[in-house]
């Protein structure tokens, strides 16, 4: 037996491969922590993981859990490069992926141009056989067309084949023979049918969703497999966990058969940090938002648990009506405005800031390398927000001649000086993402005076409090190691899978809601099952699909695991009534009905522990770097005590104005606010003094 | 006013929260109501307008909505005195001839946002009853000739008084209605979506104060009317006539005068009003402002001080402006039509803003009758996709609603087969041949609704077809938008309007959308172009052949 235990998670980006490792002595329970970056080396990614564990002195041999994950997915679909994808669907349907949902976002614009489908017409080929909606056979599927659509495939060089019927979510025995038969056909090719990726109704969502699966399958698969080889050539032999959509992680095995279900795992492993981070310091509402160099996204967690949702779609915006993809992503929103944001005036005089930004190269002006316009990292300098002789850890020296240049030529059309205008910036800054925190809240019929507001990634804390304050939230958490929260999210995930059913049910017929829950748990278990994970290891927890009768969207209604007998529908009943009320503001006298079930199912697999970090005894003062002068915006110019973060420690307190700067992040403590610092480093901000 | 100056960056802010409040007040509202027509087809419009009934912002919806909810409100102010609006109040108002704009399916809700004793702004929505009563199932009939055929009318009531529910009017409104608990549930879905929205301007008000919030509206609103004259000042200047023969062989005509401050839309010589097939005037500036917003600024505030620019003239008696009591359930039709004819009077003067002719008809579609599998009544109320014209440097969009749909979603099979008990057969491109040209049309559809009981209905109202969308500079015309019933052993039965038609079982609604019409010379399309489409079915080669004298080396995949 080791004396400690070894956690590594590794992150591969588009530029750089994370490395945060955690060593737990299992004596003291003292807690080691290392991070460490190397470059992305595509296409050989493995060789990026490995140099990155190399440089962070990991002895790979003696790792017991190792999660990973990756942004393989997402650019593959974002960059064009998966396979050549055909799709199998049923007679009278090919065009499905095209005809879409015929809606326009862009709805004053007739020069709209609606998003081409992901498989050309002449490789979306059908097949005679029909099931009902309640799962009867009507029409028997005819096979017998798959050798001639197969040499065509074959032709036209295709890679991988989709195979999507109508109604397979309700019975998918049409789908797998279909899949069976083209496997034994053509061994080589890929093939993945609906029923393995998701068993909900709607047949264009449920055909994109397929369609993209098999074309991101032989790329994904492998990476993965060239990741796995690496790190067991290296020795390691535990197993490799995988961070999924769901905020969960899943087997190595299990992500090569469905890889789609990647897709948006980089934000789901923050948000799930952000989870477990409320769980830790006892706020289970929670508000998360992590702000990057280009993009902030956020999220909302409620009662410690994350929304799951498979309505998802990418490349959708006011302008584009995008893609979806049906598989259980975490419920987010995101919006084009990060640290690197440009803000410029329009023609007609009106302030902007992103979408567009100055990414890595140039990146702001600041940064002194040709960038010419200014960002939101511009303005928060001006304003001395960031401090403009620690800037990037004192890595980079603020190039101020630079930040004035860019920004004066803004100054001018709005007819302001320097500094009015950087205020400007941050404060149409803060109004994208607080108008985007209160999609992911308001919208969705929550108050954000329940929530306290979790900021990580290199720009949340900047802005934090001032976003915090305007949406009134309880008070504004930065967790301590924020830049490299995503990678401890992961480290803190379970290996957990989100099963999704339709199926309609009365709301008085107990027996067929019991045999949904019954389906969905055993299938569930015997996944897990076949992956080692012990029935009694895994928690279920069912949440009923529910809405009036007629309504299309419906509420989720948790119910205890197990058998569901008469008293169990009607508590499940009088549940929805109050659920539907309190996000709807109404309840109605309406019968409902049951459209489904969502399953959680999840196991701990080898989570870490966070213990409480070591007081020594320091003092406040110590920590001080010194004063200066920090432009609040609307707020006024303060003189703000300036903290150094690596120096605070449990137990300490402190009030506003003040700016708490760490290697990788600063945080804005506005007038009034009252920060502590709690048992495992993070840091508090209550926003009423 | 006073002369108070107003920080800018403030007066954004609190515009950017209006536009969230629209939204929020659609997400609400989408979310809660009962009809497929509101959640799914999104026919459905939120909005807040200034204390004057000026439209601030919308949520997203249908743009052929956003203009409407401005109108609904100054029909209140000019029926209700401004003393007698109290706080607490909600107006309902379906009737064309009391503001309410479109056809009485259309219930508009209105609720008076009160701060410091004053109106300070409106939240509104607008959402499409699948029944308000009159003489069909449905509620419109292109039969009726007056609009007491078409339902219950409710003339800018009071729904609400300072708070307390006006009874009566829920009850009348219940016993009007064959869908009484569709209508209770959507009715309630759009009051929680007004009260919404009003406790989200309050809390802008309380932050910020009712000056500064009503100056931010202000500013929203000229900003609008800067946008709009800034493009104004690029299009062509002159006088442009156009006049369009129709379906049913009447003659529309429109006079169009670009000047350097105002696009004047003059609509006075056209037929009398008739039928069903009529529009309120207020209907007539909706079409008018999205063609004007279609070629000036697509992408600024689509607010009042936008369109302040607009001037529309129309004569009384008209189907442009029908006076009481002439019938209006397929006003919609109207407005489509002539939203079409602007289109098609700028297209050839202002190249590079308008595409070639789409298939430019709602394409209105109800369905009914018992669900073969548990006996409850359905009713499917759609709009139908089509295909959109083609533009210079490329081909038209597929499968799209029209042009008075936005953000609107086509219903699919497997929701359609539970819920209606219908068997889709099929939802297919239209195969038609139409629409070449250098780059060529879109495709409509071709969808199967196979019946699964007896006693069901069929009501369409379509227009487009018979004169076929139009192809610009040289560009072929699409194909028109149909209907045939197909019953077993029967000769095939061809519609474009028709109310209540019966269907039994295994009798086919067979849907047909047209193709868009095409842009340029045929003669100009690439080989590439060409060979593609026949590849993938879009093109045979005969018609490849005929229309672009292209001969295949070899046959290519046929649908």
């Amino acid at each position: 037996m080791a004396e400690t235990t070894l956690r590594v998670a590794t992150d591969v980006g588009g530029t750089f491969t994370d490395l945060v490792y955690f060593e737990t002595d299992r004596t003291t329970g003292r807690q080691t922590i290392r991070t460490a970056k190397s470059d992305t080396t595509p296409p050989n990614f493995e060789a990026g993981v490995l140099n990155v564990l190399a440089k962070g002195e990991v002895d790979i041999r003696a790792v017991d859990f190792f999660a990973h994950g990756t942004t393989v997915v997402i650019n593959a679909l974002t960059e064009r490069k998966g396979a050549k994808t055909a799709l199998i669907t049923t007679e009278g349907f090919r065009d499905v992926l095209e005809i879409a949902r015929g809606n326009r976002p862009d709805f004053f614009n007739l020069m709209y141009e609606k998003p081409a489908p992901f498989v050309a017409r002449h490789l979306r080929r059908e097949v005679p056989g029909r099931i009902s909606y309640r799962g009867e056979e009507k029409v028997p599927v005819d096979l017998s067309v798959l050798p001639a659509i197969l040499d065509d495939f074959r032709a036209e060089g295709v890679q991988a084949v989709a195979v999507c019927l109508l109604h397979a979510y309700a019975n998918p025995a049409h789908e797998a023979a279909v899949a069976a038969e083209v496997k034994r056909l053509w061994p080589e090719v890929s093939v993945v049918a609906s029923y393995q990726i998701t068993r909900e109704w709607r047949e264009y969502e449920r055909s994109n969703t397929t369609v993209l699966s098999a074309y991101v399958q032989p790329v994904a698969e492998r990476y993965l497999s060239r990741i796995e080889e690496g790190l067991n050539a290296e020795g390691y032999k535990g197993r490799l966990y995988i961070m999924q959509s769901n905020c969960g992680v899943d087997s190595l095995r299990s992500t090569k058969a469905i890889p789609i279900t990647m897709v948006e795992s980089g934000p789901a492993s923050g948000f799930w940090g952000a989870a477990e981070l409320g769980r830790i310091i006892g706020e289970p509402n929670v508000l998360a938002l992590d702000i990057g160099g280009t993009t902030a996204k956020c999220s909302l967690i409620e009662n410690g648990h994350v929304n799951i949702k498979t309505d998802y779609w990418i490349e959708r915006s006011r302008k584009s009506s995008g893609y979806p993809i049906m598989v259980p992503v975490v419920d987010l929103v995101e919006i084009g405005n990060g640290g690197g944001s440009i803000a410029r005036v329009d023609e007609f005089g009106k302030l902007h800031v992103g979408p567009q930004s100055a990414g890595a190269s140039p990146g702001p002006a600041a940064y002194g390398r040709g960038g010419t316009q200014p960002t939101t990292t511009d303005a928060n300098l001006v304003l001395g927000r960031i401090n403009r002789d620690y800037f990037c850890g004192g890595e980079v020296i603020a190039d101020m001649a630079a930040v004035e240049n860019a920004l004066a030529p803004l100054a001018e059309k709005l007819g302001v000086g320097l500094v009015e205008a950087a205020r400007g910036i941050v404060r149409i800054a803060n109004s994208n993402m607080v108008n985007a925190l209160k999609l992911v809240s308001l919208n969705r019929g929550h108050d954000p005076r329940d929530f306290t507001l979790v900021v990580f990634g290199g720009g949340g804390a900047m802005h934090g409090v001032a976003l915090g304050q305007e949406l009134g939230v309880k008070k504004v958490v930065v967790p301590r190691g924020a830049p490299v929260f995503s990678a401890w999210g992961m480290m803190m995930s379970d290996l957990r899978r989100d099963y999704f059913v339709t199926k309609l049910i009365d709301e008085t017929d107990a027996a067929a809601l019991d045999a949904l829950v019954g389906e969905a748990t055993a299938h569930a278990a015997g996944q897990f099952g076949a992956e080692g994970v012990a029935a009694d290891q895994v928690r279920f927890k069912p949440l009923v699909k529910c809405r009036y009768q007629n309504q299309e969207h419906s509420v989720e209604v948790p119910i205890e695991p197990g058998p569901v007998d008469a008293a169990k529908m009607a508590a499940m009943v009088s549940a929805f009534h109050e659920i539907y009320e309190r996000e709807y503001t109404y309840r109605l006298t309406a019968p409902i009905e049951i459209v489904g079930l969502h399953l959680i199912a999840s196991a701990e697999v080898g989570k870490l522990e966070i213990v409480a970090l070591p007081k020594t005894g320091a003092r406040l003062e110590d920590a001080i770097k010194g004063r200066r002068s920090v432009d609040y915006a609307t707020e006024g110019v303060h003189e703000a005590t300036i903290y150094n973060a690596e120096k605070l420690e449990p137990g300490m307190s402190f009030a506003g104005p003040a700016i708490i700067e760490d290697p990788g992040t600063t945080i804005v403590v506005h007038p009034g606010n009252r920060v502590s610092i709690d048992d495992f480093g993070n840091t508090h901000i209550e926003i009423k003094g | 006013m006073s002369d108070t100056t107003y920080d800018p960056v403030t007066l954004d802010i609190i515009q950017n929260a209006l536009e969230a409040v629209a939204d929020e007040m659609f997400a609400a509202q989408r979310k809660t109501s009962m009809s497929a027509i509101i959640y799914e087809v999104l026919d459905l419009g939120t909005g807040i307008c200034d204390g004057k009934g000026e439209i601030a912002s919308s949520g997203a919806g249908i743009p052929a909505f956003v203009g409407v909810l401005d109108k609904a409100v100054k029909g209140i102010l000019a029926k209700h005195p401004i003393e007698t609006i109290k706080p607490g109040d909600m107006f309902a108002s379906n009737d064309p001839y009391w503001g309410g704009v479109t056809h009485l399916n259309d219930m508009i809700l209105a609720l008076p946002v009160f701060s410091e004793g004053r109106i300070i702004a409106w939240t509104a929505n607008i959402a499409h009853w699948n029944d308000v009563g009159g003489m069909v199932p449905g509620s419109m009939s292109s039969d009726a000739t007056s609009i007491f055929q078409e339902g219950v009318r409710i003339p800018a009531v009071k729904l609400f008084d300072a708070g307390v529910a006006n009874q009566a009017v829920f009850d009348i409104l219940y016993i009007n209605s064959r869908l009484p608990d569709y209508l209770r549930g959507d009715l309630w879905a759009g009051i929680a979506g007004v009260r919404i929205g009003e406790r989200r301007i309050l809390e802008l008000v309380e932050k910020y104060g009712t000056d500064t919030f009503e100056a931010a509206l202000d500013d929203f609103m000229e900003l609008g009317e800067r946008r709009a004259r800034a493009a104004l000042k690029t299009l062509p200047k002159g006088v442009y006539h156009f006049a369009e023969e129709q379906d049913d062989g009447a003659i529309y005509k429109v006079t169009i005068e670009i000047k350097d401050d105002e696009f004047v839309i003059d609509l006075r010589d056209n037929p009398k009003q008739s039928g069903s097939k009529n529009s309120s005037r207020e209907g007539v500036e909706i079409s008018a402002q999205l063609a004007f917003k279609a070629v000036t600024d697509t992408q600024a505030p689509g607010n009042g001080g936008f369109f302040r620019p607009l001037r529309v003239i129309t004569k009384p008696g008209t189907i442009f402006h029908v006076e009481e009591p002439g019938a209006l359930g397929y006003y919609s039709e109207v407005e489509i039509r002539l939203f079409d004819l602007l289109l098609r009077c700028l297209a050839p003067h202002l190249p590079g803003l308008v595409p070639a002719g789409n298939f430019a008809s709602i394409c209105g579609t109800v369905v009914g009758g018992p669900h073969p599998d548990h006996g409850r009544h359905y009713t499917i109320v759609e709009p139908q996709l089509g295909g959109w014209g083609a533009q210079q440097g490329r081909d038209g969009n597929s499968a799209i609603f029209s042009g008075f749909h936005g953000d609107t979603f086509n219903c699919p099979a497997e929701v359609a087969e539970a819920r209606y008990g219908l068997t889709v057969d099929q939802m297919a491109l239209n195969p038609e041949s139409g629409g070449e040209g250098e780059w060529r049309g879109g495709k409509g559809i071709e969808v199967h609704y196979r019946v699964r009981a007896d006693n069901n209905f069929l009501s369409v109202g379509y227009t487009r077809s018979r004169i076929p969308p139009w192809g610009v500079a040289g560009g072929l015309d699409g194909t028109p938008n149909y209907v045939e019933v197909l019953r077993p052993g029967k000769a095939t039965e061809h519609y474009s309007f028709g109310t209540d038609i019966p269907l039994n079982t295994d009798d086919v609604v067979r849907i047909v959308t047209g193709n868009g019409g095409g842009f340029g010379d045929p003669k100009q399309r690439s080989r590439a172009a060409i060979e593609n489409d026949l590849k993938n079915g879009y093109l045979t080669a005969e018609r490849a052949a005929e229309i672009y004298g292209h001969v295949s080396g070899k046959e290519g995949t046929s649908a």
